[in-house]
């Protein structure tokens, strides 16, 4: 997985979001942003068809106690409809591509 | 110059109109229900009429012009509407053309001269009715009975259609309610008291997954699987007979009945299947129409002498898979049962060697190919193919016309441990570096064993992550779930997990093998912790959505086959096909780290 910095509040990731380094780099790059003063994270996943448990977490905390607008844009429909599984989609203001 | 007659008589009560001078009027009693909008600029004219009709109805609204009258017709929204054609602002027919832009189809009573043109365009406008000039007054009140009856019944119309939207939309929560109780109902009888289990056998493990697709919510479909006081395995499939609520009934009944057995069997002096086959004979013939027969199967499962008895009454043939990948189809011994004694033959089926058991209802056999004919021509290759019920139900979702039209339950018997042609076993270190780099070990391992696409390969990996983290938190760390939310929400999550002191003893091991007994691969990981092991509920426990944490599991199911546990320590095992044909484009750099 490749995760980069495409605006001022946005990361791109490309490839699949599986592996614990995965996770650990979604949150760091997120965080450093937060940190930078973000007030609101766009994750423009480009064709990943899954995500960890731990970034579901993460997002979560984000939305909940840190109370950061997260948006994604997901291009791959399987993590759509995961995400719709997991009744994430409101949470996460989930667009597909 | 506009007469401002709205000021004096701009609403004019039929108390108002009773107490007027002319003589009483019998109007219908629609007419007092309804509001009467009249337009007229000549004073004398207009008083005239309001002395005629005013107490006739609920209100009579005035205007002097066109104008006014648009403006007063927008403010009351009357019932009836009776203008003049000529008058200052608005004619009458501009005046019904401005009403009928709003939307209302309000009648409109049109007051004119015998003037052809005028009346030949006012016909074209849907003019409801005229009043020639001067007019006469018993014609005049004529006209606005037969308007107001008409009015009258539009609007008892207009009323009955929303009752019957209304008691439409009241049935519609009744009938859902009633569903979602019978489905909770439903849901209730049929029992699997060993789902997501690992079962010991005779020096190996097996598993018992069933899947259950209701057609409707009443279903004509059941089963049970039960665990016997004796440690052996009980299980019950019916399809009763026909559709809708009577073959629910029966299924349910019968169901709720072999349950009902199944709890008292403690209680009988001897248990054998004979007996209690017996019992349920009389309990059915006690419940079944003369004309109804039952299909259903009794499957005794003993796996620690690996064998089945059963007792099959017109159910699919089953299909039975040897470890060497051989396939035979199990006819049933029993015709149907019906309400009549008969005697019931009991056959005996070996395990030894079996690698997995397939039973369905004919619902499956029986559903539509897309391409022409029945399920059954494909079902045995299929079966051939699938070393999991999921795999299965893959195939038969791709080539079956979707939207099944009958009930649907398969329910799959599988050997867990095999003489295997591939294993793997690796033990990571207690940190999350440490056990990304087991995981990348054994896909490089397994990437050499078999050709497997990229995201298979990340489907593996996703699993695996998962599994072992879940294993690290929970195991070796004894992170339970509230910690574990204290933690994420705290944002202290990753330095605890580093920083925390491991359990005395702590260990986790990722194991594998590949089955070859079906045409695809089957691949079951393991993985294993020192911990206590998951709570008997994990696996059903609900996440709710706001949830930083508890949904590994979750996630593991949605990318594998099927999941088990098997105690006393925390192990789980993790059943997933390998479907890939392409050659893996796992990194080299992986494959040699």
């Amino acid at each position: 997985m490749q995760i980069s910095q495409s605006g001022p509040n946005e990361l791109t990731i490309s490839d699949n979001i599986k592996s614990i380094e995965d996770s650990s780099a979604i949150k760091e790059k997120t965080n450093a942003l937060i940190k930078e003063g973000a007030t609101s994270i766009m994750l423009r996943i480009q064709d990943s068809f899954s995500m960890t448990s731990t970034v579901i977490g993460f997002l979560m905390k984000l939305v909940n106690v840190n109370k950061i607008r997260v948006s994604l844009v997901v291009g791959d429909e399987r993590l759509y409809q995961l995400l719709d599984e997991l009744s994430l989609i409101q949470a996460f203001n989930v667009r597909q591509m | 110059m506009p007469i401002n007659i709205r000021q004096s008589v701009s609403f004019l009560t039929s108390q108002e109109a009773t107490a007027s001078s002319e003589p009483p009027v019998n109007p219908d009693a629609e007419m007092k229900s309804l509001t009467l909008l009249v337009a007229e600029d000549d004073l004398p004219s207009c008083n005239m009429l309001l002395m005629r009709i005013g107490g006739l109805f609920k209100n009579v609204i005035a205007a002097a012009d066109g104008t006014e009258a648009f403006r007063l017709f927008s403010l009351h929204t009357p019932d009836i509407v009776l203008t003049d054609q000529v008058m200052p602002g608005l004619t009458g027919l501009e005046l019904m053309e401005k009403i009928r832009q709003t939307g209302a189809k309000t009648p409109v009573i049109l007051m004119t001269c015998a003037d052809s043109q005028v009346l030949l365009e006012a016909i074209n406008r849907g003019v409801e009715r005229f009043i020639p000039k001067p007019f006469n007054s018993e014609l005049l009140l004529r006209t606005l009975n037969g308007v107001a009856r008409m009015v009258a019944k539009e609007r008892m119309l207009e009323q009955h259609r929303e009752q019957e939207v209304e008691l439409l939309r009241y049935r519609d929560a009744y009938n859902s309610m009633q569903q979602e109780s019978a489905r909770r109902k439903e849901r209730h009888v049929v029992r699997h008291d060993l789902r997501n289990q690992a079962l010991k056998g005779r020096g190996v493990r097996w598993a018992i997954n069933v899947a259950y697709a209701p057609h409707d919510i009443m279903c004509g479909d059941g089963y049970s699987v039960r665990r016997l006081f004796d440690g052996r395995q009980l299980i019950f499939v019916v399809d009763a007979m026909g559709s809708g609520m009577s073959a629910s009934l029966t299924a349910m009944l019968t169901t709720s009945f072999f349950n009902y057995q199944v709890e008292n069997l403690h209680l009988w002096e001897t248990f054998t299947l004979r007996i209690f086959l017996r019992r349920f004979q009389e309990y059915l013939s006690s419940i079944l129409l003369e004309d109804e027969v039952l299909s259903c199967g009794f499957f005794l499962v003993d796996l620690v002498r690996e064998e089945i008895k059963t007792a099959l009454f017109a159910l699919p043939p089953l299909l039975l898979r040897s470890v060497d990948g051989s396939v035979c189809k199990v006819r049933g011994e029993n015709p149907p049962l019906g309400t009549y004694p008969t005697e019931i033959k009991v056959g005996t089926l070996s395990l030894t060697g079996v690698a997995d058991l397939m039973i369905m209802t004919d619902g499956v056999s029986d559903a539509l190919l897309t391409q022409g004919g029945s399920y059954r021509e494909v079902l045995e290759n299929d079966f051939r193919a699938a070393p999991t019920l999921k795999a299965l139900q893959r195939s038969f979702q791709a080539k079956t016309v979707p939207g099944s039209l009958d009930d649907l339950t398969w329910l799959h018997l599988r050997r867990l441990d095999f003489p295997h042609s591939w294993s793997w076993k690796g033990t990571p270190d207690l940190t999350l570096a440490g056990l990304g780099a087991t995981i990348r070990e054994f896909l490089a391992a397994l990437a050499l064993e078999v050709s497997l696409d990229c995201e298979e390969l990340d489907g593996v990996e996703i699993i695996l992550t998962e599994a072992l983290t879940n294993a690290l938190e929970h195991g070796c760390l004894q992170i339970d779930q509230e910690k574990k939310a204290m933690l994420v929400l705290s944002g202290e999550y990753d330095d605890a997990l580093a920083e925390m002191a491991l359990e005395p003893g702590a260990e986790i091991t990722l194991s594998a093998t590949l089955q070859r007994d079906a045409e695809r691969p089957l691949l079951i990981m393991e993985v294993q912790d020192s911990g206590p092991g998951l709570a008997e509920n994990a696996l059903k426990t609900r996440v709710e959505t706001t949830a930083v944490n508890g949904r590994g599991l979750k996630m593991i199911s949605h990318y594998c086959d099927s999941l088990f546990t098997d105690g006393p320590n925390g192990r789980l095992i993790i059943l997933k096909t390998l479907e890939g044909e392409n050659t893996c484009r796992f990194p080299k750099a992986a494959l040699t780290n």
